[in-house]
């Protein structure tokens, strides 16, 4: 399997953005777990990084999947979770976002299809939502109590989101405008795995909707009721989940009876094009237990 | 006439359908292509699926200054012959519904053509919210929800 990896690299000290390209290696980095990416946090500890993976957005249940990274303690902590923000981002042309550095007065970054803006201000999520480019796009505002997409799910917990208000950064506006989007190397063969894999989700009966309860995008569990605030939940808790999520899907407990590593292959030949045997999915798994034991026992990423 | 139907009541808004419809004719994943899409203008609170109703009688049908778009007086089903579009977008003001997309592919303005009767948008939907079925029926459904309400039962807003 190849993947090229574009991530945006935004120096908030500076107050400078790059976009970056990279060849992944084979299982080099392919993944997009945070272990594979440790080259970002040698340039800077407190470094803080959005992660996408090469199912993101791909239009599968759970496929809006998305990882926050960053070091604590020493080790890196990855926190997984759901929402349109990844999604969108990989339309607009970027697997990742990579925070560095401090700056002295708020700013939030604009991402658009052609460049990222970093502006000055605090603004509130209704005063994002008013002007933004387009209907589509995705504001994320930073609070105290977390990271909200679209005013009402949280992407992240509190500590994280302090962590980023220290660094400065206040909100994320992601447009990937009319003709972003993410070419797949067999649309028809996707289409038929997502159709697929919905259909079992609701083969026992359909599954509970509500429009009080939107769902995040492309998920079939977590909803955020509008009479409460919603919380934030990592649901990758298992090594397998979190190579699950570091590839882009969490997978549902309303898919349980699948083969997770089959559908997983074959949903990442679909999208990447090529050949991706379940055994890979393995390998993989062992080599980013690897780099893990190696943070671990090293304390460093 | 059989159309796709949207239980408001049902849908949670997760986007299912657009993306699937999105892969289905767009050949790639581009959710503001798809031409059934999960809105959420006003914020997730006041979202809504919007596709095309193919009403009975189409306004997008008289606005087009091409005359491209034509209506089956036998299924109502509307279409339109997307090599003579010049983009003029008079049909996406018209239109009731704001269910005309453009397509940058075919540098023209499309509307959901029900996938030849068999749309994989409802067979996605996971809530059973997106149907297929007759507008006549679903008519009726819709009326009974809403009297049921009116007499004070629940589930119609």
């Amino acid at each position: 399997m190849e993947r090229t990896i574009r991530y945006g690299l935004i120096d908030l000290a500076n107050r400078t953005t790059q976009r970056v390209t990279l060849q992944a290696a084979r299982f080099g980095t392919w993944g997009m777990l945070g272990e594979e990416l440790a080259f970002w946090w040698q340039q800077d500890r407190e470094a803080v990084a959005l992660t996408t993976g090469p199912l993101t957005g791909c239009g599968a249940p759970g496929t809006g999947a998305m990882a926050w990274n960053y070091l604590k303690e020493g080790r890196l902590h990855t926190l997984a979770t759901e929402g349109r923000l990844g999604a969108w981002l990989r339309y607009a042309g970027l697997d990742a976002l990579v925070f560095c550095g401090k700056t002295d007065g708020p700013l939030w970054l604009e991402v658009s299809a052609q460049e990222l803006t970093l502006r000055a201000g605090k603004p509130s999520y209704a005063a994002l939502a008013a002007q933004k480019p387009t209907e589509e796009a995705v504001v994320a505002t930073v609070r105290p109590r977390g990271i909200l997409e679209d005013g009402l799910f949280a992407l992240s917990d509190r500590s994280l989101a302090r962590r980023l208000l220290d660094k400065g950064l206040t909100a994320l506006v992601v447009d990937a405008g009319e003709e972003g989007g993410l070419a797949v190397a067999d649309s028809a063969r996707l289409a038929r795995l997502c159709v697929e894999l919905y259909s079992w989700a609701a083969k026992e009966g359909p599954l509970a909707g509500d429009r009080n309860a939107p769902a995040r995008y492309l998920s079939l569990d977590h909803m955020a009721p509008l009479n409460k605030r919603d919380i934030y939940m990592n649901p990758a808790c298992t090594p397998e989940e979190q190579l699950y999520a570091a590839l882009g899907i969490l997978w549902s407990p309303h898919l349980e009876g699948r083969d997770r590593r089959a559908d997983t292959a074959a949903l990442l030949e679909a999208c990447l094009g090529g050949r991706c045997d379940p055994a890979e999915l393995d390998r993989l798994g062992n080599y980013l237990a690897r780099l893990r034991l190696t943070n671990l026992e090293g304390g460093e990423a | 006439m059989k159309t796709l139907f949207i239980d408001r009541t049902r849908c949670n808004g997760c986007g299912a359908c657009q993306a699937v419809c999105a892969l289905v004719k767009r050949g790639a994943q581009m959710p503001q292509q798809a031409r059934i899409r999960a809105r959420r203008a006003g914020g997730p609170a006041a979202g809504y699926v919007t596709v095309c109703q193919h009403c009975a009688q189409p306004v997008c049908l008289t606005a087009c200054m091409r005359g491209i778009i034509d209506q089956d007086p036998a299924t109502g089903l509307v279409t339109r012959r997307t090599q003579g579009c010049f983009t003029c977008a008079a049909c996406k003001v018209m239109c009731p519904s704001d269910s005309i997309v453009y397509d940058s592919l075919l540098d023209a303005f499309v509307t959901c053509d029900l996938c030849g009767g068999d749309p994989p948008c409802v067979k996605a939907c996971p809530t059973g919210a997106l149907r297929y079925e007759d507008q006549a029926a679903a008519s009726e459904q819709l009326r009974q929800k809403y009297a049921q309400a009116a007499l004070g039962g629940k589930g119609a807003r």
